[in-house]
Formats: C-alpha cells, structure tokens, sequence
C-alpha cells in the first residue's frame, strides 16, 4: 500500500510538470486554420479561415501566403496556378484585381479569394500576421518584378509595419527587404539556413519545416539571437515534438490543438 | 492557462495514467481485442425487449471520444444514449464531455444485425471560453452477437462549432463524419 502511494504520488508529479518554455512558444495558423486541413472548416489563405483563426483563445496571429496580381494588389494563394484550388485558370500574377475578385475556391463553401489588405484588417493589436512571400510567376517561369513588390508592400502593409512579418526563401532579395521590414529566411536545409543568417545579419530568423531540424540546431539559432519557426506541423503528436524542441514560434495546421497544447496546465 | 475541472480525484488518476501511456487509443483497442474472444464463444440467445451496456470508441472530425452507452432494444429497433469525454482533451486536461443519442432500425440474420441510424450529438469544452458542438448524423449500425455484441456505426451529417471570445460570436457550420466501434453487454 505504502508502495502504492508513493508510486501515485511520483506519477502525480510527473503528470504536472509541465516546461514553462512551452507557454513561451508562439503558434500561429498555418494558412489561416491549417493548410489542406479536414478540420479546419475553411479553406486555407481565406478570409474566413483567418478571421477564425485570430478569433481563437490565445491565438498569436496566422501565417498567409501573398503573391502578387497584375494591378500590384497583394492577394492570397497558396499554389502557383490558380486551376489547382480554385475556380480559375492561370497564375494571381497574370490577373487583374477584378478578375481575381470573381474567383472562388473549389471547396463546399466557396469561399473567395482575399486580398492582404482585407486580412490585416481582422488583426487585433497583440497579433502579428506572417507573409510567405511567393515570389514566382509560373505562368511566365520567371520572378515577379521586385520593385513593383517593395511599392504594394508600401502602400498595402504600411500601416500595420509592426504587425507585419516577411518570410522569403529568395536570399537576393533579403538585404532589401530586411532594410525595410522584418524579415526570415525559409529553407529546409538547415546548413544553409545558418550560414544565411550569418551572411545577412539583418535577418530576424528561421522558417523551417519541422522534421528538417533538430533541438541542437533550435539551441543554436536561439543562442545567435535570432528567431525560429516550425511548419509543416500537422497531427498532436507533431504538435508535441515540436513543442519539445523549444522553437521560438510554430505555424500549425491544427490550430486547436496546438493552442490547448501550448496553454493546458493542471 | 488554467483550466479547472470539477472531475474528481478518480478521473484525475484516469489521465495521468493515460498520459503516461502516450497513445490513448491503444488502451481501449486492447479492450475491445480482450472482449472479442467472449463475443465468439459467449453467445447465449436473448429474449427482447433488453437493455444493453457498452464501450464506444468514436472518432469525428474534431476529437476522438471515449463513452459509456446504456442501449435500449424492442421490435428490431434500437435506442441508446452514450456519455463520455475526449480522451485527447484529458490528455490537454480539459474536460471535454458528449453526450449522443441515436436510433437505429434492423434486419438480423443469425447474430448479425445491420440498419439505418440517426444520430444527434452535443459536446462541449471550456478553452479560454466555452466551446459548443452540436452534430446530427445519418448513417448505418452493423453489430454482431447475442449476449455480447461488438458493433461499428458510420454516419455523416452537419456540425456547428461555436464559441463567443473577446465579445466576438463565432460560429462554423461544416459537414462531419461520425465513426463508432463499441462492445455491448445484455443486462440479465
């Protein structure tokens, strides 16, 4: 019986220990509330998906996905082509702003397509709005115009600047951008991340995907002073490994349950 | 976060020996495999109207559930009521309780039964505010056995998720899948 109590007792502690790292770590939505995710009742990068995912308890902001049309307005879509999810053809790039606004995702509830602008808009002031700068024309195998992307970024995220956070996996632009906005470096190697991030101190940090990176690298990043954020985090089992690695923020597919993990405490 | 639950010592026990397992589900699945050998073997005919008792194991777009269900059966129809909670949420340690009712109707041959359901669901959470689902389901119930009978039932219909946080009332709808395996015991 005494056996038992202790061996009670012993699990009792164990059970609530929970790292106060973890609270510390920041989880936005991946694409609104998950991308491609069957429980995120909208489809990803739509209005809706972003107004429920920054209406979540505790909820720090969203990740969104922003290509540029042809009338330099800063829409929001995931996939290079436009036929893939949604009821157009071509690339955002190729079209103009009232062609797009006509467009529908290819989902049960047809959402449409939304512009940055109308996204920032839903921020509160204590959340922050990531954008996963897409910076090729498919359409025309090339880049999209970078001094058109620097006059949008101007008039369209001006005034929420300190909301605003660029993630940018095309190292030439990054000393630009970086003089103007805050900005990290997306890539799954993580060697090559890190000698970025020596190269161009200007860069706030890291975006990379979950299980292209270890706790020792998370460590390494951290102890530079820069930021590091996971993606690709789908399943709670996921949710829980990235936790344990101590990241500065997460981008979950599964916003629920990456909130509750963060925050649940005895 | 603190989230307080009213759940009692037993219940308190109940999750931490779930966490320390780290898969939840495995626990209920080995029960079910231990009970399969009594639904072969154990099939002493029953006499309707009965009353049954069972473990369900449900899984939906939201969250998986663990539930206690008391079935009523007469006339090759079926009523039950299932009470249970999210056993990923214990593991978060919030309370997530459901409540479920469904009726079914059935064609039988030896001890196999198979018919049409319909299902309705509510289930809710406290997270920062209170969270409320309600779910409806269509679908069908297969089941096999007499005295002991393990079933699974497959429905699908709408859900409504809503929660008001920050003086903002959210509301979802979104089409839901609704997959129950269970093992139910005649009571005598």
């Amino acid at each position: 019986m005494r056996f038992l109590s202790f061996f009670l007792l012993v699990m009792i502690l164990v059970a609530c220990s929970k790292p106060d790292q973890q609270q510390q770590i920041l989880v936005f939505g991946h694409a609104g509330m998950g991308l491609s995710m069957d429980n995120s009742i909208y489809h990803d990068n739509s209005l809706e998906a972003i107004s429920l995912a920054l209406h979540l308890p505790t909820s720090n902001g969203v990740e969104v996905d922003v290509r540029l049309s042809a009338d330099g307005t800063l829409w929001l879509y995931h996939d290079e082509w436009l036929e893939a999810e949604s009821n157009g053809v071509g690339c955002v790039s190729e079209l103009s702003d009232e062609q797009l606004s006509k467009l529908t995702y290819r989902s049960n509830k047809k959402e449409k397509l939304a512009k940055l602008s109308d996204a920032l808009a839903l921020l509160q002031e204590d959340q922050v709005l990531f954008l996963d700068l897409k910076q090729v024309n498919s359409c025309r195998n090339e880049r999209i115009d970078f001094e058109q992307l620097m006059e949008s970024f101007e008039s369209q995220i001006e005034s929420h600047k300190n909301q605003v956070k660029i993630i940018c996996s095309y190292e030439f632009w990054i000393n630009q951008l970086a003089n103007e906005y805050e900005v990290y470096y997306s890539t799954d190697d993580v060697i090559e991340g890190k000698e970025i991030l020596q190269k161009h101190p200007k860069i706030k940090g890291l975006v990379v995907r979950n299980a292209a990176i270890a706790s020792n690298d998370i460590a390494w990043i951290k102890q530079q002073g820069k930021s590091i954020f996971l993606y690709d985090i789908r399943s709670l089992k996921g949710i829980k490994k990235a936790f344990r690695k101590n990241p500065t923020g997460i981008f979950s597919d599964d916003l629920r349950n990456a909130l509750t993990e963060r925050n649940y405490a005895l | 976060m603190k989230n307080p639950t009213s759940v009692g010592f037993f219940l308190r026990m109940y999750l931490i020996f779930q966490q320390l397992c780290n898969n939840i589900m495995r626990v209920h699945f080995l029960i079910y495999l231990s009970f399969f050998s009594s639904v072969l073997f154990a099939q002493n005919k029953v006499e309707h109207p009965i009353w049954r008792l069972g473990v369900v194991q449900s899984f939906q777009k939201f969250d998986p559930f663990t539930s206690v269900q008391i079935q009523y059966d007469w006339k090759r129809q079926q009523l039950s009521c299932s009470m249970g909670f999210s056993a990923q949420k214990a593991s978060q340690h919030i309370f997530h309780p459901a409540l479920s009712v469904a009726y079914s109707r059935y064609w039988n041959k030896k001890s196999w039964n198979i018919g049409p359901l319909l299902n309705a669901g509510i289930d809710s959470y406290v997270f920062g505010t209170r969270w409320l689902y309600l779910h409806a389901s269509f679908g069908y119930r297969l089941s096999y056995g007499e005295k002991w009978r393990v079933f699974q039932e497959s429905s699908f219909g709408p859900t409504t998720e809503s929660f008001t946080y920050q003086e903002t009332k959210n509301r979802s709808f979104t089409w839901n899948y609704q997959l129950k395996i269970g093992i139910q015991y005649a009571l005598p």
